[in-house]
């Protein structure tokens, strides 16, 4: 039985900022998804995580001077 | 003559019509006019039972099919008939997903590295599942330990959906010792899966 879960999402500008948080994220933190249909605004990839990664991820982006657009907790089938 | 258009019909709505129609008939001929192979073959099973000449004519996808009844040969109770060429009609979807590069389209292979990442994402994020991901050329690295979609196509492979990697492809990148998930598979099963299946889909 597959099951869904809420997975945080955070979109961005570009593609390259996407690219850059999946070159500069560790491992286990999350991954590039294509950005939801629920989510009209963003460059096409965007960023998925268990949403208690929020204050992680976003403390790498300040980091690392990604900039992101938007995050949302939508629900997915479990990957 | 009868006409009967069964273009666009789904089975087996073409049976029906052709049914319907000879029953109307006492003698003459029907043209039918249908736009798929197993349509015609069902028409044929049918009008051949019931002892009418059949023969047929395939021409810009549309293929007319011409049954002479020489008699009143329909039975009253055909209706066991049809639903014979039910059972044989593929009423079930099977869809087939075709992977034939390790990334996905040509001009950047690193935009093709996050596509390839971005389909199988979205594959196991589908409501119905394909039947079947079958891989090969440099597709067959997609199975293989330490592939970037690996994980998706293991949450795939564990919903039921068969995962078929041909070897011929893993020997020629000498990897066959590699595969993570699924089965290794030859031309005659790929062949049988793409002639099989409802639904091609190819990224």
């Amino acid at each position: 039985m597959r099951e869904r879960a809420p997975k945080l999402v955070i979109t961005f500008r570009s593609t390259t900022d996407a690219m850059m948080m999946e070159k500069t994220c560790p491992a286990g933190n999350g991954r590039l998804i294509p950005v939801p249909r629920e989510i009209s605004r963003g460059c096409g990839l965007a960023w998925a995580a268990e949403p208690d990664r929020e204050a992680f991820l976003l403390q790498i982006m300040r980091d690392n001077e990604i900039p992101w657009l938007e995050k949302k907790i939508i629900e997915f089938y479990n990957f | 003559m009868i006409q009967v258009n069964a273009i666009g019909d789904a089975c087996p709505l073409p049976v029906i019509k052709v049914k319907k129609a000879l029953e109307q008939m006492s003698s003459g001929e029907l043209e039918v006019l249908v736009d798929n192979d197993v349509a015609v073959q069902n028409i044929e099973r049918f009008a051949k039972s019931r002892e009418c000449a059949f023969s047929y004519e395939k021409g810009d996808g549309i293929f007319t099919i011409r049954i002479v009844k020489s008699a009143d040969d329909i039975s009253e109770d055909s209706t066991e008939q049809v639903e014979d060429v039910r059972e044989h009609t593929p009423r079930s979807v099977k869809r087939v997903v075709a992977i034939a590069s390790n990334t996905m389209g040509r001009g950047d292979d690193v935009l093709g590295d996050i596509l390839i990442k971005s389909f199988f994402f979205t594959l196991t994020q589908l409501d119905e599942l394909p039947h079947t991901v079958l891989l090969y050329n440099s597709g067959a690295k997609l199975s293989i330990h330490g592939s970037p979609v690996l994980k998706d196509i293991v949450a795939l492979h564990q919903a039921g959906v068969r995962i078929m990697t041909c070897g011929t492809c893993l020997n020629h990148f000498g990897i066959a010792d590699q595969l993570a998930i699924g089965d290794i598979t030859n031309m005659y099963d790929i062949v049988d899966e793409l002639r099989t299946a409802t639904h091609i889909i190819r990224p």
